[in-house]
């Protein structure tokens, strides 16, 4: 059974990658990512990657002109998608960012399978040690879409708009 | 701009309490890390902890968990703990999480804890 879950506050936006805009000036140091970034390549990630990850997407979203406090919502959404994978998703994943129309979209797959996505809607006890995850990235995006099953494992993508005049 | 943001975590013994600052990113990575540095408080007679966070640049749900574990077995065992304020990325987890209210923020490390649940006293 595959579980899929449009449901939004903001209405889904377009699902393919498409590539970041290739004449992005960037303000400060290049990212190493920009290349790859810019064709939609993975980003395979283990523990070991978990900073790395929060950092490209930090760049990333500067680079589209995202305020702070939006771009670090995306970066803690990404580490608690990417943690959820290394915890139950067999250790690693991979993620991948691209731009389309109107948001930085930002996919996390692994081999694992989110048995109960509605969870995310659920707020935790303050005395609940685990479960939160989810719940918090449905909380940090403007849009979360996910697609698991047990055959090809789970397929988290998170969408924040941009300003208008990224 | 430095790289290596990988949790480092400083003890400082006071005569009623530990301080444990914490430095960098805690992540899932970081929390063992946080979770020994706290066992070891939690074996000194010192009954108060504390978890300085104003130098740390991020938390995450592993990490909160690590802390609010922490702060379960301090009231069981009627100790205290408390956090000083953090960055706005650490406030904001805090807030969005709903444990804001939960935990005891203290304005700097010396600080004295307040009475009741988290507190130094809590029954």
């Amino acid at each position: 059974v595959t579980y899929r879950d449009t449901a939004t506050r903001t209405g889904p936006r377009g699902h393919e990658p498409g590539s970041l805009a290739a004449d992005q000036q960037d303000a400060g140091a290049p990212s190493p990512f920009a290349g790859p970034l810019a064709r939609g390549v993975d980003l395979p990630f283990t523990i070991s990657e978990l900073g790395l990850l929060r950092r490209v997407v930090r760049q990333t979203a500067a680079e589209l002109l995202m305020d702070t406090e939006r771009s670090e919502d995306l970066a803690l959404a990404v580490n608690e998608l990417a943690t959820n994978s290394i915890c139950h998703g067999g250790g690693e994943g991979t993620l991948r960012l691209w731009r389309d129309e109107h948001a930085l979209v930002c996919e996390v797959r692994d081999s694992g399978h989110i048995a109960e996505p509605e969870r995310r809607n659920m707020r935790p006890d303050t005395e609940l040690l685990t479960g939160r995850g989810l719940w918090l990235v449905e909380q940090l995006c403007d849009h979360v879409q996910i697609d698991s099953s047990p055959q090809t494992g789970s397929c988290v993508r998170v969408y924040m708009q941009l300003p208008a005049q990224a | 701009v430095r790289i290596d943001k990988r949790l480092r975590v400083d003890a400082r013994l006071e005569p009623d309490r530990v301080v444990l600052a914490l430095h960098g990113e805690l992540d899932l990575a970081g929390a063992p890390l946080l979770a020994l540095e706290i066992e070891r408080a939690e074996g000194r007679p010192q009954q108060i902890l504390v978890l300085d966070m104003e130098d740390l640049e991020f938390v995450d749900s592993a990490g909160l968990r690590v802390i609010l574990a922490a702060h379960e077995r301090a009231r069981e065992r009627g100790g205290g703990l408390a956090l000083t304020p953090g960055q706005p990325q650490v406030q904001r987890l805090l807030s969005i999480a709903g444990v804001s209210g939960h935990l005891q923020t203290i304005a700097s490390p010396e600080a004295a804890l307040a009475p009741g649940p988290g507190g130094a006293h809590a029954s």
